[in-house]
């Protein structure tokens, strides 16, 4: 089931946050996404890319600037137009379900668990690599990539527009995440919804994305939009070219900049 | 197909897994192979257990306190209640001196709810204590090397505290109530007494509170009491009540007998002579005229006011001194009460038969001046 | 089967060692201090009350342990649900924790008599004082638990648009169970002793007692052994009760949560 997906556009002109306890986590920032884009943040610990992700998400509503998501507030777009979904950095879980009763809660909170939703729900397991033995399973008998799968199915059940992840693959080891980002790629180019990526590893902003914002440490500001101009579909075999090498380490390069 | 190697590696696996079971069973033992010796040594140790301690000829606990002419001995005096008019004798011996007088250092110890008077004095011999005969005969039955001596009120004093408008003259009018509440502590033997004379299933049974306040509020509700004590604050408070004597069915312990250690009795018979000389005077002295002893014992027991101690007094009169006896008899006891009282307490069900000697639970040789001397009019 | 019989082992032989050790060093003692039955009386004495009295303390057991339980379950009901409460409010929770708290302290002299004027006296009023005792640990468990949810889980319900109500009833009330449930095993003691004491003051309006009734009648009479036999019986049952909320909330734990038992290697 394909649905054509709203394109939604996310639209930052000079947003500022301010916690109330101090420090001001973002400065200034403006960017934009298109419809469909697979966009990546990445910037050094501490740089505010995740509050940003989450006044996405409008689960934090900025201190000053103006933030849209499909011309409207995020927390109204997100009732209302576009169906929104979060990956979190840890798999967030509900330990006491099982994985389908984990995978189908964004449909019992929207009150529609029809046998189409459920349909689904075995439907995106498969996409996302798990069985039905695993179905029955609850999170502690899952390994750290298998929980994660999930957390990404839950994401992906309720076929959504703008997707936002939180360096959901940071806890796995290196050969997990790279297998992760190829499957990734694979489902966004399926689908075709937006994403923004979080992250702070280089090569695996460059290996996802079509544009990479790097961002300055604390308080964080858009330092450089760098377009990735490699074609889809992205194999492994990317990563062993030269120019694949030649853009990770000028981002790299900015990176320490960003950090200074 | 199964290959020897396989069959090998069960082996090893099944003698692995028995090995590990041992292994186990060992480190269980090892561990408690301390214990297991302490705990055979000790049964061991018990068995040979030497010479039989009620053989002893001499109490050792009474080593404690080496009569010194120019030291009078410190006893204590435990009571069973806060103090109280029931006490006013004893009280009345060390306000008036008459402890000092016969080279005792008495040392008076309030009580209250419970309080373990036949167990503590069994475990003090120092302790002299008082309470009723009835408890008495209960601890002998556990055993307590105690006995009574002196007994100064004769009569109990124990009744049941009715409303005066209630319309209950006797127990028969109580035990035919319906809707009724009766605060008792059932255990009491005086209780167990009367449940069994009486049929009293037809009543509420609930726990003696303590106080008044209860029977204050409801009409229909009756607590054991005192006669000398709960009547008059019941007045106070506005309420007029009736007492059923509980010794008017026939069960009459002596009420506030002096109680001491057999060992002492035995090995400082002196020491138990002086204490009941004192008391008696004591008791005199405080029926003839309470009022300073009545100060001291409010001082102790604030919550006790003084005209309620004054009514006491005046109650306790026919109660000490029954059918207008005179003074010098005051605490006698005969056989025939105490027989009287174990056999209604083993047919209440509070003794078990054969459980007391009770002969041996008193003593007249203290009541005397001299040995050989009577006790009688002058 | 061989498991069990480990687990067994390990669990019961050294407790009863020391039993047997301790009861050795007892009859020792007073045997030769020639302690008199009604200061102290023996292991042997003990064991012969026990036998003796065994009818009537079993169904002294029944009744305590019943009033105990009926009262552990309402004080689970209202505590969750006072928690729950608690959790939807500040102005509530800190308005209203004071007197939580105070429902810890309160001794039951003091409060018995307000139970005796509202409730009478009876089996009732005993289910009421093991209630109110046992009462405080879900409360306090109680909140921490559906206030202590996992900050993302509670950003996951927002994004998907959750109400209060499914917050509340999918998140925050599982979220919840491991801590009731650590209160259940502190409660439930609790729940016993207000059974027990709560008869010394608002019990045995009816015909049938407790192990309450049964000290007080003890100690009424003198007859040692026989409160030691009712105070052992009231462990057995404070140990029966703990054992079987203990195994309640880890066959709990283990089965929908994060248990001490997890495995979770790939």
């Amino acid at each position: 089931m394909t649905s054509e997906p709203l394109l939604p556009l996310i639209a930052a002109d000079r947003v500022t946050m301010q916690f109330a306890s101090g420090p001001m986590v973002l400065r200034e920032v403006s960017f934009s996404v298109k419809g469909g884009e697979f966009v990546s943040l990445l910037g050094p610990s501490g740089c505010g890319k995740s509050t940003l992700l989450r006044l996405i998400a409008g689960l934090l509503a900025p201190t000053s600037g103006r933030l849209t998501v499909a011309d409207e507030p995020p927390s109204e777009a997100r009732r209302e137009r576009s169906r929104v979904a979060f990956v979190f950095q840890d798999p967030t879980l509900l330990p006491w379900r099982t994985v389908t009763g984990n995978i189908r809660l964004p449909f019992e909170l929207k009150g529609i668990l029809t046998d189409d939703a459920l349909a689904r729900v075995n439907a995106v397991l498969d996409l996302v690599g798990l069985n039905a033995a695993d179905a029955k399973k609850r999170p502690r008998q899952l390994s750290g990539g298998m929980r994660m799968r999930v957390s990404l199915a839950r994401a992906l059940v309720t076929d959504p527009n703008l997707l936002l992840l939180d360096e959901p693959f940071a806890a796995l080891d290196d050969v997990l995440r790279q297998q992760l980002n190829e499957e990734l790629v694979r489902l966004w180019q399926r689908s075709g919804w937006t994403a923004v990526f979080v992250t702070h590893n280089v090569s695996e902003a460059v290996f996802l994305s079509q544009r990479v914002l790097v961002m300055t440490s604390r308080p964080g500001t858009v330092l450089a939009d760098v377009p990735v101009p490699f074609a889809y579909p992205r194999t492994s075999d990317l990563r062993g070219t030269a120019e694949f090498a030649r853009l990770t380490a000028m981002l790299s390069q900015r990176l320490r900049e960003a950090m200074s | 197909m199964t290959r020897k190697s396989d069959v090998r590696g069960r082996r090893s696996e099944v003698s692995g897994q028995k090995s590990k079971n041992i292994e186990r069973a060992q480190s269980l033992l090892s561990d408690l192979r301390p214990l297991l010796v302490l705990a055979l040594g000790t049964l061991l140790a018990l068995g040979c257990n030497g010479t039989d301690p009620l053989s002893l000829p001499h109490d050792p606990r009474l080593a404690d306190a080496p009569l010194n002419i120019d030291e009078p001995p410190h006893v204590w005096l435990d009571l069973n209640w806060f103090p109280e008019a029931e006490h006013g004798g004893y009280y009345a011996a060390l306000v008036h001196g008459y402890f000092m007088e016969e080279g005792l250092k008495v040392e008076i110890v309030p009580g209250g709810p419970k309080a373990p008077v036949v167990a503590q004095v069994s475990a003090n011999p120092w302790h002299f204590g008082v309470d009723n005969a009835d408890k008495l005969l209960l601890g002998r039955a556990q055993k307590a090397d105690v006995l009574a001596v002196f007994a100064p009120i004769q009569d109990s004093p124990r009744c049941i505290l009715v409303h005066a408008d209630a319309g209950i003259d006797t127990f028969d009018d109580l035990a035919r109530q319906t809707d009724f509440t009766l605060a008792i502590n059932p255990g009491q033997p005086f209780a167990q007494f009367l449940t069994k004379k009486l049929s009293l299933s037809g009543l509420r049974m609930v726990p003696y509170p303590g106080n008044i306040s209860q029977f204050v509020l409801e009409k229909n509700f009756a607590q054991q009491a005192y006669s000398f004590s709960e009547p008059f604050v019941a007045k106070q408070q506005g309420v007029t009540t009736k007492s059923l004597m509980v010794s008017d069915l026939g069960f009459n312990p002596y009420t506030s007998a002096l109680l001491v250690n057999e060992a002492l009795a035995k090995e400082q018979p002196e020491v138990v002579r002086k204490m009941v000389r004192a008391s008696r005077r004591g008791w005199q002295k405080y029926l003839a005229d309470p009022g300073p002893t009545n100060g001291y014992i409010h001082e102790q027991n604030p919550e006790m006011p003084l005209d309620v101690l004054q009514f006491g007094v005046e109650a306790l009169k026919p109660l000490c001194l029954p059918h207008d006896l005179p003074e010098s008899t005051l605490g006698q006891m005969t056989p025939e009460r105490w027989e009287t009282l174990a056999a209604q307490m083993v047919e209440s069900g509070s003794l078990a038969a054969d459980s007391v000697d009770v002969i041996r639970a008193f003593s007249l040789e203290f009541l005397v001046e001299k040995p050989g001397g009577k006790v009688g009019p002058p | 089967m061989k498991r069990w019989l480990h687990v067994a082992c390990d669990a019961i032989l050294p407790p009863l060692v020391l039993l047997v050790l301790v009861a050795a060093v007892w009859q020792w003692a007073v045997v030769r201090w020639d302690v008199r039955p009604i200061v102290l009386p023996g292991p042997g004495l003990v064991l012969e009350a026990l036998y003796r009295r065994a009818g009537d303390l079993l169904r002294s057991v029944i009744f305590s342990g019943t009033a105990a339980m009926l009262g552990f379950f309402i004080s689970l009901v209202a505590g969750t649900l006072i928690a729950f409460v608690f959790s939807q409010s500040r102005w509530l929770r800190t308005s209203g924790y004071p007197y939580a708290l105070f429902l810890q302290t309160v001794p039951i002299v003091a409060i018995a008599p307000l139970i005796v004027h509202w409730c009478g006296r009876g089996w009732h009023s005993i289910v009421m004082t093991a209630g109110i005792l046992s009462l405080f640990p879900f409360i306090a468990n109680g909140t921490a638990g559906l206030l202590g949810v996992d900050p993302d889980l509670l950003d996951l319900f927002r994004i998907h648009n959750a109400s209060r109500w499914q917050v509340l009833w999918k998140l925050r009330l599982p979220s919840a169970v491991p801590a009731i449930c650590s209160g259940a095993k502190t409660s439930c003691g609790l729940a016993v002793v207000g059974s027990i004491v709560g008869e010394y003051f608002v019990g045995y309006g009816s015909k049938s007692f407790g192990l309450g009734y049964m000290i007080l009648f003890a100690v009424d009479q003198l007859r040692m052994a026989e409160l030691f036999a009712a105070v052992l019986a009231s462990t057995a049952l404070t140990v029966i009760m703990f054992g079987v909320v203990s195994l309640a909330t880890t066959a709990i734990l283990t089965r929908w949560y994060d248990a001490p038992e997890a495995q979770g290697d790939p």
